[in-house]
């Protein structure tokens, strides 16, 4: 078991410094220098002596390979620059945004947990009933719907027309910041915090939930039907037993591995919910220097992300081996 | 015999499910008795409805099934028992065996909590206690080491030996019957033999009843006190394994057994298969089910539009025929299979 | 035979696989391992030539399409998303030539729907109606061509992993581990920012970030295929390697790349709208529906028709696209994609 985690965080490091190689050449490829426009904005007409400065001053003057090798070495030392336009360290960054962002995709992945697997298991255990059509029926939808449009619709309800016409104070929520930011144990939120959470969670969470209810009720009517599920009936265990037991935990084998790949994945898709409630997480951050082609920014925030996707799926691996014996023997067999 | 009721006794066995397409009928009015400590086989081809058969007396059939007729088993119809009466007979009274025996055992859990976790299901025993009784059982079947094996994944066992802990799983908590579906099919051929002789031998020992699902003939002449014959859905001849093998009263048994390589027969005689192929069960022929592949079918014996009846042509030996007593007058089993005159 | 086993067939219950050849009772042997038999015995016949074996594989795909057809005609959701999605292609491709100028701005500004302006007009005085079909239409082409180019790179690259194996495996499998290491959107918003903004910019985008899947899924087709008899037989009989792989390996893989592709058709037209929301894909006065969306923003409270609509028509594409998917998945009995 620890030479397989040992063995997944080599192919971890190995991924990570292949997707910082693959971002920092796209950067380099990159049309028109970042100087002309810490120079002019990109607007009017700009010295080119002034440019050659800054390109000298950033050190993209130099040749790729001296960037590169400086990059990772500066990478590995925990250094990942500063701002081109503000000249705030990136990791400073880091420090302020993360927080945000990991708990609400922490959230979200509890509502997704939550609401999907139960869902999914309603839906299987009461296969063609109406529940389960309704079930089936608003998860494909809400798969479809963009997180834009429905964040932003809920926002302009209870954010604005519910503030507009007074609706009482339950259904209404802020629609802008993140709340007063306390929690308890850095994780749960001040019932004032929740307010300004629970929107965002839910939205980030909607289109991940609704394909998790599905998958679970795939793998449960998948499970069903196998005949180690027939075996437990055979032996006398009761109805609830054979479910729980024999169906449930089979059947969320592959909801797990999902699970992970979600969690990494609402870190980097809150990019989306971050902009559309304006949280200042890394998400916006990246977005906001996206626009402003801030290299040194969106390359570090996005390392940032990659690591916690990576951190995820080596957790969910790792899991998944634990739960599965099979897979622990094919690991001490290689 | 007749005196004591038999341990089951099925009757009038119906089994149809619903499908897009229309109701399959699995099984078309089933019989069957077993006594205490009796071996039956029950043989036919796939789709015979045997495993159906089977299947129904513990209602281990999914919910698109539709059972009817009598499973009598301590004085009560099983069809009609509640879920609790029904759970109390599973794996207690009656205990089964799969024909996959790697499918057919959750990967994800070790042998031994598999075979606890039924024992704890029926006995007020400690944890040590059940796991004493699982080894105790897994080196009754043959398993080595089993106080390690007990700790182990079904997929770290081999074929064989999977399908030994299924039957310890089967015998730990002493049943009084057990249903072996194809036990020895999904095995290596090899290994075949060992664990069916293993199988009937604990049963023997035990005083365990079982009925033993297969498609071979041939496994079942040394093994089963008697046998009954299945064509599609129905029963089609039953008897004591002399009455099948040497008063043979049905083409269709004719023809399996014609089928079977034989050690006493002449080497040089051909292997017979039965011509065309089993009938969809959607739309199953009228009349006698068999009679498009039999060489005895005769429009005047009515094959074609009277489903013959199941009668007790000698004692205890039974076929559904409706040109039995002719069969029965014809000496070579490859006359009977072949409708040679 | 019925077209589709039954479940107790699956079971093993009315029909288990007990005994090879005699499987025809209740249709319980999957159409396809029938169908993938007969290809086999067609194949290693030694005296097939090419033409007999792709003869073999016609028919296969005929019956296959047929069978996926009927199953496809049953599913309640699928036909629904077929029917949006034609719906749909045909506004988008037909509306452009009835509606008005998309970009003419009128005096009339957020007005809501009337029957001159059936969706109303923006804060620009523009017909929302036309923004929306010619919105609709550029989501079609970029959905469909970073779809194309995307299936066509991951096919290729899957194709020569599976086929040469070794190192050019190791070295391609390796880059789509790394690549599928970085989440999509952040790879998607950092390449847009590299490239650019604009149709080809998205477009290059969305196919560079999504064909990983196809190069998995085609890959492992691959292995799977390449050691089978028929194939075996075709190379022992001289075929040559690009006639094997077009006419016996590249039929097997062909049905999850089909869903792969339904479903990558919504999927890009779902980031085209997303990066166009947030201002890096296609910037207005070109109408795109995930620009349009971002400038209703301000002007919700009085003209929420500017996001019912494109949100409405973003919403029924990528749902159509899905459900089509999801349905041929159903229909093809493809597993795991």
């Amino acid at each position: 078991m620890t030479s397989y985690i040992l063995r997944r965080m080599l192919q971890l490091v190995f991924v990570l410094w292949g997707g910082a190689t693959i971002l920092f050449l796209l950067f380099f490829i990159l049309p028109g220098s970042p100087a002309e426009l810490i120079a002019g904005g990109g607007h009017k007409a700009v010295d080119p002596q002034v440019v050659k400065n800054i390109e000298h001053q950033l050190g993209i003057d130099r040749p790729i390979y001296v960037q590169y090798v400086k990059f990772l070495d500066r990478t590995v030392h925990g250094d990942l620059g500063e701002s081109y336009l503000t000249h705030q360290k990136v990791t400073t960054i880091i420090k302020e945004r993360a927080p945000l962002s990991l708990r609400l995709a922490f959230w979200a992945i509890v509502v997704e947990v939550v609401i999907g697997i139960s869902s999914g298991v309603l839906s299987a255990r009461r296969r063609n009933s109406l529940a389960d059509t309704v079930t089936t029926v608003v998860a494909v939808v809400a798969s479809a719907v963009p997180v834009f449009v429905l964040g932003y619709l809920i926002k302009q309800v209870t954010g604005v027309y519910a503030y507009q016409h007074q609706w009482p104070s339950w259904a209404r929520f802020p629609p802008l910041g993140f709340g007063p930011n306390t929690w308890y144990l850095g994780i749960i939120p001040s019932r004032l915090q929740l307010k300004s959470l629970l929107q965002p969670a839910l939205v980030l969470a909607s289109v991940s939930t609704a394909i998790l209810a599905r998958i679970t009720r795939t793998s449960m009517l998948e499970t069903l039907r196998m005949d180690h599920v027939r075996t437990a009936r055979a032996k006398g265990l009761k109805e609830s037993v054979v479910i729980r037991k024999h169906v449930l935990r089979n059947a969320m084998l592959p909801v797990i591995t999902i699970l992970g790949i979600d969690f990494g994945t609402a870190v980097g898709a809150a990019v989306l919910t971050e902009t559309v409630f304006n949280l200042r997480g890394l998400g916006y951050r990246i977005v906001t220097a996206s626009a402003q082609r801030d290299v040194p920014i969106v390359l570090g925030l996005s390392l940032v992300v990659m690591f916690v996707y990576g951190i995820a799926s080596v957790m969910v691996d790792v899991g998944y081996a634990l739960l599965d014996p099979r897979i622990r023997l094919r690991d001490s067999d290689a | 015999m007749s005196d004591v009721p038999p341990l089951l006794e099925i009757a009038e066995l119906t089994v149809g499910f619903r499908t897009d397409d229309g109701v399959v009928q699995a099984v078309r009015g089933f019989d069957l008795q077993v006594d205490a400590g009796e071996i039956v086989a029950i043989v036919g081809e796939s789709g015979s409805g045997k495993s159906v058969s089977a299947m129904s007396i513990l209602q281990l059939l999914p919910p698109s099934a539709t059972i009817e007729g009598a499973v009598t088993w301590a004085g009560e119809n099983l069809l009609e028992v509640g879920e609790n009466r029904i759970g109390q007979v599973r794996g207690d009274e009656v205990a089964m065996i799969f024909q996959d025996p790697l499918s057919a055992l959750n990967p994800v859990y070790r042998i031994g909590y598999q075979i606890t976790e039924m024992i704890h299901a029926h006995r007020k025993v400690s944890g040590r206690q059940a796991r004493e009784r699982a080894i105790e059982m897994l080196r009754l079947v043959g398993i080595p080491q089993p106080d390690r094996r007990v700790d182990q994944y079904p997929h770290e066992f081999s074929g064989g030996m999977r399908q030994r802990a299924m039957i310890a799983m089967a015998l730990s908590c002493d049943p009084q019957l057990i249903i072996a579906d194809e036990p020895t099919t999904a095995l290596d051929v090899t290994v075949q033999a060992q664990v069916l002789e293993l199988l009937v031998d604990l049963c023997h020992r035990l005083n365990t009843a079982v009925i033993l699902i297969t498609h071979d003939l041939g496994v079942v002449a040394g093994m089963a006190d008697r046998v009954t014959v299945m064509y599609a859905g129905r029963v089609v001849e039953s008897g004591v394994v002399d009455d099948i093998f040497d008063r043979t009263a049905h083409p269709y048994t004719a023809g399996l057994l014609a089928s079977l390589p034989r050690l006493d027969g002449d080497v040089d005689e051909p292997l017979m298969p039965i011509a065309g192929q089993p009938p969809s069960m959607l739309d199953p022929p009228p009349g006698c089910s068999f009679h498009p592949r039999c060489p005895w079918a005769k429009e005047e014996a009515g094959c074609m539009t009277v489903v013959p009846e199941n009668i007790e042509r000698n004692p205890g030996h039974f076929s559904a025929c409706h040109r039995a007593d002719e069969l029965m007058a014809t000496e070579s089993l490859v006359r009977i299979a072949t409708g040679a005159p | 035979m019925p077209d589709r086993p039954i479940d107790q067939g699956r079971d093993g219950v009315v029909n288990g696989p007990d005994e090879p050849g005699l499987h025809a009772t209740l249709g319980a042997a999957p159409d396809a391992v029938l169908r993938r038999a007969e290809a086999t015995e067609l194949g290693i016949d030694p005296a097939a030539s090419a033409l007999d074996a792709s003869l073999a594989d016609v028919l296969v795909t005929r019956s296959l399409a047929s069978d996926a057809w009927r199953r496809f005609r049953r599913n309640r959701l699928a036909m629904t998303g077929l029917f949006i999605v034609i719906a749909l292609l045909l506004l988008g491709l037909v509306g452009p030539f009835f509606v008005q100028n998309p970009t003419a701005q009128g005096v009339t500004s957020k007005e809501a729907p009337t029957n001159q302006h059936w969706f109303g007009t923006d804060n620009l005085g523009q017909d929302v109606f036309a923004r929306v079909v010619y919105g609709i239409r550029l989501s079609l082409f970029i959905g469909f061509v970073a779809t194309a180019v995307e299936t066509t790179i991951g096919i290729t690259v899957g194709a020569l992993a599976g086929w040469f194996r070794g190192w050019l495996d190791t070295i391609l499998m390796r880059f789509v581990d790394i690549v599928l290491g970085i989440p999509y959107f952040v790879l998607a918003l950092a390449m847009i920012v590299a490239i650019g903004q604009g149709v080809t910019a998205v477009v290059v985008t969305l196919a560079a970030t999504a064909w990983l899947q196809t190069a998995r899924t085609v890959r492992a087709g691959f292995l799977q295929v390449r050691d089978l008899e028929y194939v075996d037989a075709a190379r022992t009989t001289g075929v040559p390697t690009f006639r094997i792989i077009w006419r016996h390996v590249l039929p097997n893989v062909f049905q999850p790349v089909v869903v792969l592709a339904a479903i990558g058709i919504g999927s890009a037209i779902l980031a085209e709208a997303a990066l166009s929301y947030l201002g890096v894909g296609i910037i207005p006065p070109t109408p795109s529906l995930g620009n349009m969306i971002s400038q209703s923003q301000s002007f919700f409270g009085d003209a929420p028709h500017l996001l019912i609509f494109p949100g409405l028509a973003i919403i029924l594409l990528v749902l159509g696209f899905l459900l089509v998917g999801d349905g041929l998945r159903d229909a093809l009995d493809v597993k795991d994609v």
